[in-house]
């Protein structure tokens, strides 16, 4: 059990997504930085996808009743064990009694703390699918809300003795002055030539209005060609709308399903992780990039990811088509593959978990 | 040599298909608001989703597009893209018919409903007319967005045209049947929001512990039915409460 002497500035539970109810309007919800995320649980031996806490600005002090084993990702907000220091990115041990602290940010806006084991699902709610806590709807994760002093936490016993440490050397580095890909679109027409070059040329300020729903910057206003309104339609992670401002807001992970300010472009997925580590202040610059380079970046993503993965092993390959090839692993279970590209990948279930994973083919 | 189609009706330019990131497609069927491009909207969005496409992560209908959201690393666009043209082709652009009308008991004006009195003076209808024209009509469920559960319904009646509130409301309290400009919705959980509000439902239009947690679905009908007094209003409500009470749906 583990018990919040202080909440800190907004401490949430959350999961990768609450997919499939944007239809109903439920926004998508999880981890605005999905990247560290999944390397936090990685980190501990969870799967990627396991409840953590996401953690902003001045982070919770927490007591372990037992022992258990943690590592903390995202931005540096200064973590401490009984008072010192202990390494971001990477597993550490924590002893019965021992108190978990932040110090405060250094560097970026959320962390994300994995345990071992995970969160017991007795603490928890599994709403429409995902454990994310959606506090403007009051629902998900714990009591639907972030947490405060006092609240309690089961965390699921596994064998801590197995564990090997395991520390994350190649992990990004947030700065203060971010650059964002994006990929025009999808209604960059309805603005002024001149908008589109000085959205890629200028500075952008992070408002302190920005929260989970998104982020809102200041600096030089885009123009629309005629009315900031369009028939309401889909949003996605890291649209940028404009309204009638002419200051730009990345949607983010709160977002709401549908809106009806132009979209100017959309951040590149491989630049997520950035978004969630914005603070009031910082800067952003946006880069035009076209979607094949978007692709090569996420794939570079995720090989950085499969350093800290354990990837089943494959025992065979069966091409059954052009576009199509099976994968038989070790137990002689069968996965059908997708071709993306010349690299091929597939969804693979673990349990009642499903991961996904590529692998090459050369010739 | 290349032929070039003989026709360029506006039909022909539709679908729309435009990035949204990389890992989202907008797929735009018309422009403006019309309840037969709503109705190809969601037979499209079926029709997909039924495909059970390995990579594809959620597709979201709203007025005239909707966004299917993919795995790239799954997925190439241009086989999505090729998707959605076959199925765009394959589909009858013929309006489908709403197969359900689900029926809102609703209180006006009072402590319910009030603008009720600010919307008579913006329209120059009595209390008594603008009851019975926004409840007398069936409103078609074009989608649900902006917040849980909440609906975008078509058409508002001319006659209750009017501007949204100068300054909006921090919350509007869950279950304000409200209208704006040309539209008219209900706010099913508490939101700020600057529409006016005439009424209120004591039934649930969101319950995120359900399986299907909205209870209008795109293509409903949607009609409102005057509550007479603030008795029959609480009954009902305590209904709700208990779980006693089921929303009146009428499949046609």
């Amino acid at each position: 059990m583990i018990r919040f002497i202080q909440p800190g500035t907004f401490t949430t539970i959350q999961d990768l997504s609450r997919a499939g109810f944007q239809s109903s309007g439920v926004p998508e919800c999880g981890a605005v930085d999905k990247f560290s995320m999944k390397c936090a649980n990685l980190l501990v031996g969870n799967l990627e996808s396991e409840p953590v806490l996401e953690i902003t600005l001045f982070g919770p002090q927490i007591a372990f009743e037992n022992p258990a084993v943690a590592a903390v990702t995202g931005a540096n907000l200064l973590p401490m064990l009984d008072g010192e220091t202990v390494e971001n990115w990477s597993s550490f041990a924590i002893p019965a009694g021992g108190i978990l602290s932040f110090g405060g940010p250094v560097t970026g806006a959320r962390s994300y703390l994995s345990l071992r084991g995970g969160i017991h699902s007795s603490s928890v709610a599994k709403v429409m699918g995902s454990y994310s806590t959606y506090v403007p709807g009051g629902f998900g994760g714990f009591d639907g809300r972030s947490l405060k002093a006092g609240d309690e936490l089961e965390i699921r016993e596994r064998n801590l003795n197995e564990f090997k440490h395991k520390a994350f050397s190649s992990h990004p580095q947030f700065s203060e002055n971010a650059l964002l890909r994006v990929i025009l679109g999808p209604q960059d027409h309805l603005f002024t030539e001149d908008s589109i070059s000085v959205m890629g040329d200028s500075d952008y300020q992070v408002s302190v209005d920005s929260d989970r729903m998104g982020i809102r910057l200041e600096g030089t206003p885009l123009a629309h060609l005629n009315s900031p309104d369009v028939v309401s339609d889909g949003t996605a992670f890291g649209t940028i709308q404009v309204p009638g401002s002419g200051l730009p807001i990345i949607l983010s992970a709160d977002r709401g399903t549908t809106g009806g300010y132009p979209k100017i472009a959309t951040v590149i997925s491989a630049d997520h992780s950035k978004l969630g580590q914005l603070l009031p202040g910082n800067t952003v610059r946006f880069n035009v990039v076209t979607r094949e380079m978007a692709l090569k970046a996420l794939r570079e993503q995720e090989r950085t990811l499969d350093s800290l993965r354990d990837v089943p092993t494959v025992s065979s390959i069966v091409k059954v088509a052009e576009e199509r090839i099976d994968v038989v692993d070790e137990a002689g279970e069968m996965y059908p593959f997708n071709a993306a590209g010349n690299r091929f990948n597939a969804s693979v279930r673990h349990n009642d978990h499903v991961e996904n994973f590529e692998i090459n083919i050369e010739d | 040599m290349t032929i070039l189609p003989e026709s360029t009706d506006q039909s022909d330019s539709y679908p729309q298909i435009t990035d949204i990131g990389d890992s989202a497609l907008m797929v735009l069927l018309g422009e403006g608001v019309s309840p037969l491009t709503n109705s190809v909207v969601h037979t499209m969005v079926r029709e997909i989703q039924e495909l059970g496409w390995p990579g594809i992560r959620e597709v979201v209908p709203v007025y005239s597009s909707f966004v299917v959201h993919y795995d790239p690393l799954i997925l190439s666009p241009s086989a999505l893209t090729t998707l959605i043209q076959n199925i765009h082709g394959s589909v009858s652009s013929e309006n489908t018919a709403a197969d359900r009308r689900v029926i809102l008991p609703t209180i006006y004006g009072g402590d319910f409903g009030p603008d009720l009195h600010s919307v008579g003076e913006l329209t120059g209808c009595s209390v008594e007319e603008i009851v019975n024209i926004h409840s007398g009509t069936d409103y078609l469920v074009y989608a649900l967005g902006f917040s849980p559960g909440f609906p975008y319904l078509g058409d508002l009646d001319q006659r209750l045209h009017c501007p949204r509130l100068d300054s909006p409301r921090v919350e509007v309290p869950a279950g304000s049947v409200a209208i704006a400009e040309t539209q008219t919705g209900v706010y099913p959980v508490p939101s700020p929001g600057g529409w006016r509000l005439i009424g209120r439902t004591p039934v649930s239009l969101f319950d995120p512990l359900q399986d299907a947690p909205a209870l209008l679905k795109p293509g409903d009908r949607l009609r409102f039915m005057p509550i007479e007094s603030e008795d029959d209003y609480r009954e009902i409500e305590n209904k709700c409460n208990t779980g006693e009470y089921e929303a009146e749906v009428i499949y046609l």
